[in-house]
């Protein structure tokens, strides 16, 4: 056989009887987002919304690259968004301004924790001292982080704004552009409000 | 950890993926596409599922032979009879362990697992390793699990689909007789439903 007919022999997620090194027994509990990621797939696949092997060939389709840079519900949640976009249910620009809204109101929280909590106060008056001019002010570790951090929440700094932000633009449309080749689904799945 | 030890900082921000996972939950709820309870009842219910329920089915099986018949002829609904629901559209087949035979469960394309039965799989269920390698060459994983398997028993592996999840019968082991369901039941391991332990008289908490 050619060497491109053996290249289509196999799914690129098909592992079987590939070569590959020892099985680590690794094992994690998962983290509660990944947990929501699971339980939102069951429910997409119990609404008949997205079901497993659309989900599977979602993942499939993010190409090789980002599959083995994601980790596995980094991929699932990845792929749900791709389908959502191609069967028309929710666009780029309105993923890409909800998690906007979804940053800000963690970034809101994560901050008044910190004023609440002794320990993040201290460091809050820390900053506070070294704006006074202090000569003993060294600008990295948390004062710094929390510098930027309360900047960018009131929004006058936005180069200093979370890395999480600061991508967010980018990423979203080219994880999620739709592929030119694939027609839009006409589909109205929305449910009855139970 | 406990809560109190713990200092706020912006490091607790949730991760790109993590928002994401958060906007296309709360976007689906805005479009009425999903009900805003069902994510959190969902996750209720895979809480509720662990290697416990597939270890009641597998000692229910051992103790009677009626059910075990139903259950070979049907996993799933003869787990339903045991009031386990199946929350997903997949079907089971039940592989039954005997001295000539012994089973393994993979899934060389992504990660299917009985999940209504035994919970989440390891992690080591989903990595490349084991998927490439459970088809290929059996005899070796299992006696890196360290579960040598004699030459003269046969080692079927099979592939689950997304449709199709297997759960492995493991045989009863000897000594046990006598034993109530709830004893036989505290034997049976996840990694001996997986098929690459089996199992031992040797009482363990259930993975």
């Amino acid at each position: 056989m050619t060497a491109s007919g053996n290249l289509i022999q196999r799914l690129p997620t098909e592992m079987g009887g590939l070569p590959a090194g020892p099985i680590e027994r690794v094992e994690h509990e998962l983290k509660p987002w990944e947990k929501r990621c699971h339980a939102l797939a069951d429910v997409l696949d119990y609404h008949r919304i997205i079901n497993t092997e659309e989900k599977r060939c979602g993942v499939e389709a993010l190409g090789r690259e980002i599959v083995s840079a994601l980790s596995y519900y980094e991929r699932w949640i990845v792929a749900f968004a791709n389908i959502l976009f191609r069967k028309q249910l929710m666009t780029p620009e309105e993923l890409a301004v909800k998690m906007d809204e979804v940053a800000a109101r963690h970034s809101q929280e994560t901050y008044n924790a910190i004023c609440k909590h002794k320990a993040g106060r201290r460091s809050f008056f820390r900053r506070a001292e070294a704006r006074d001019g202090s000569r003993h002010y060294r600008s990295h570790g948390p004062i710094r982080r929390l510098r930027s951090f309360s900047r960018s929440r009131v929004g006058f700094n936005r180069r200093a704004a979370p890395r999480w932000l600061a991508h967010r633009r980018t990423s979203i449309p080219r994880t999620g552009v739709v592929d030119g080749y694939s027609q839009p689904i006409q589909i109205d799945l929305r449910i009855d409000q139970r | 950890m406990h809560p109190h030890d713990h200092t706020p900082s912006i490091d607790d921000a949730p991760g790109y993926y993590a928002i994401m996972e958060t906007a296309i939950r709360e976007l689906l709820v805005e479009k009425h596409l999903i009900g805003p309870e069902e994510i959190r009842r969902q996750i209720e219910v895979l809480d509720s599922r662990t290697p416990a329920l597939g270890a009641k089915v597998v000692a229910k099986a051992w103790l009677d032979p009626e059910f075990r018949a139903r259950l070979l002829a049907n996993g799933r609904a003869a787990c339903e009879e045991l009031g386990i629901t199946f929350y997903d559209d997949t079907q089971l087949i039940v592989l039954e362990n005997t001295d000539k035979i012994h089973n393994l469960i993979v899934c060389t394309l992504c990660s299917c697992y009985p999940r209504p039965v035994l919970g989440s799989p390891p992690d080591w269920y989903k990595l490349n390793p084991y998927r490439a390698r459970a088809v290929k060459e059996p005899r070796k994983v299992l006696a890196e699990f360290g579960t040598p398997i004699e030459e003269d028993v046969e080692i079927r592996v099979s592939d689950s689909t997304a449709a199709v999840r297997y759960l492995v019968l493991p045989l009863r082991p000897a000594g046990t007789e006598g034993f109530s369901e709830d004893e036989l039941a505290s034997l049976v391991t996840r990694d001996a439903m997986i098929g690459v332990m089996k199992v031992n008289t040797v009482r363990r908490n259930i993975q």
